[in-house]
């Protein structure tokens, strides 16, 4: 299993940037296409989770971490030391489709095979993992 | 993302975006279309999103309340072409039927051409 994490603070374009970043390490990996995208919009939403409500307004640390299984599969983990989640306020579901908001959480259900919001410590984690299919995978080293 | 054009053929306005549209990049969005929104010399807005490589939850969000707003000042809001990701991405989230598309050119053509004259009836 190899590991990669990369942190910023929490401006929007901070975490877009950070995002991007984590694409690129993942694309030494993975081949391009319709799989980066989706992993790429996944770690957008958690991220700009981050951005919007970990900190109130106020200036704190974002982390992307990397876990990937050459082979097999990647997780991925966006932390935060804010406030936190409730996951049992948090929604799933799609909303109305007039609702302006509320979509962030469904996307990144969607886009991965498995979901989890969890609280370490001070530490906030959105973990999602992707099954990814051998073809995929530029090396398996 | 880049600037956001605005053209108006002839009673319609096309506002084309390229790039991504996110977190980021929704206010710019946002501000670019506002001025033209409760426009009253206009009977449609299009939004090309033909290079539109990205859209987020924001963009989405974006998107609804510009078509609600179309909707309370009673003109039609239209998405021209969006690319295939924008496409997967509204699908996903079970919208792609929720909008107004112009799916080719000649959809564009056909809302933006010059109001059709009425035949005149010859006089007998």
């Amino acid at each position: 299993m190899l590991e990669f994490t990369l942190s910023t603070t929490n401006y929007p374009q901070s975490s877009r940037r950070l995002t991007r970043a984590a694409i690129s390490i993942l694309s030494e990996f993975l081949k391009e296409g319709e799989l980066m995208h989706d992993l790429d919009l996944a770690l957008t939403e958690a991220c700009a989770n981050v951005v919007r409500h970990a900190y109130e307004g106020e200036r704190g640390r974002l982390e992307i971490t990397l876990h990937i299984h050459p082979g097999e599969k990647l997780c991925l983990e966006v932390a935060d030391w804010g406030s936190g989640l409730d996951p049992n306020r948090v929604c799933f579901d799609a909303p109305d489709p007039s609702a302006e908001g509320g979509r962030g959480f469904f996307l990144m259900k969607q886009l991965t095979d498995e979901f989890q919001i969890k609280r370490l410590g001070d530490k906030n984690v959105i973990w999602m993992c992707k099954l990814i299919k051998e073809s995929e995978w530029k090396t398996l080293e | 993302m880049e600037d956001v054009g605005i053209e108006r053929i002839n009673d319609c306005l096309v506002a084309t975006c390229s790039g991504e549209i996110t977190f980021e990049a929704t206010p710019k969005v946002k501000k670019a279309l506002e001025p033209h929104m409760a426009r009253k010399d206009i009977r449609a807005l299009v939004l090309d999103l033909r290079q539109v490589v990205y859209l987020d939850s924001s963009g989405i969000s974006m998107l609804i309340a510009v078509n609600t707003r179309m909707q309370s000042v009673g003109t039609p809001f239209y998405l021209y072409d969006p690319s295939e990701q924008v496409r997967k991405t509204l699908d996903m989230v079970q919208l792609i039927s929720f909008f107004k598309l112009l799916d080719t050119e000649e959809d564009l053509r056909r809302l933006t051409g010059p109001p059709a004259t009425k035949a005149r009836r010859a006089e007998t």
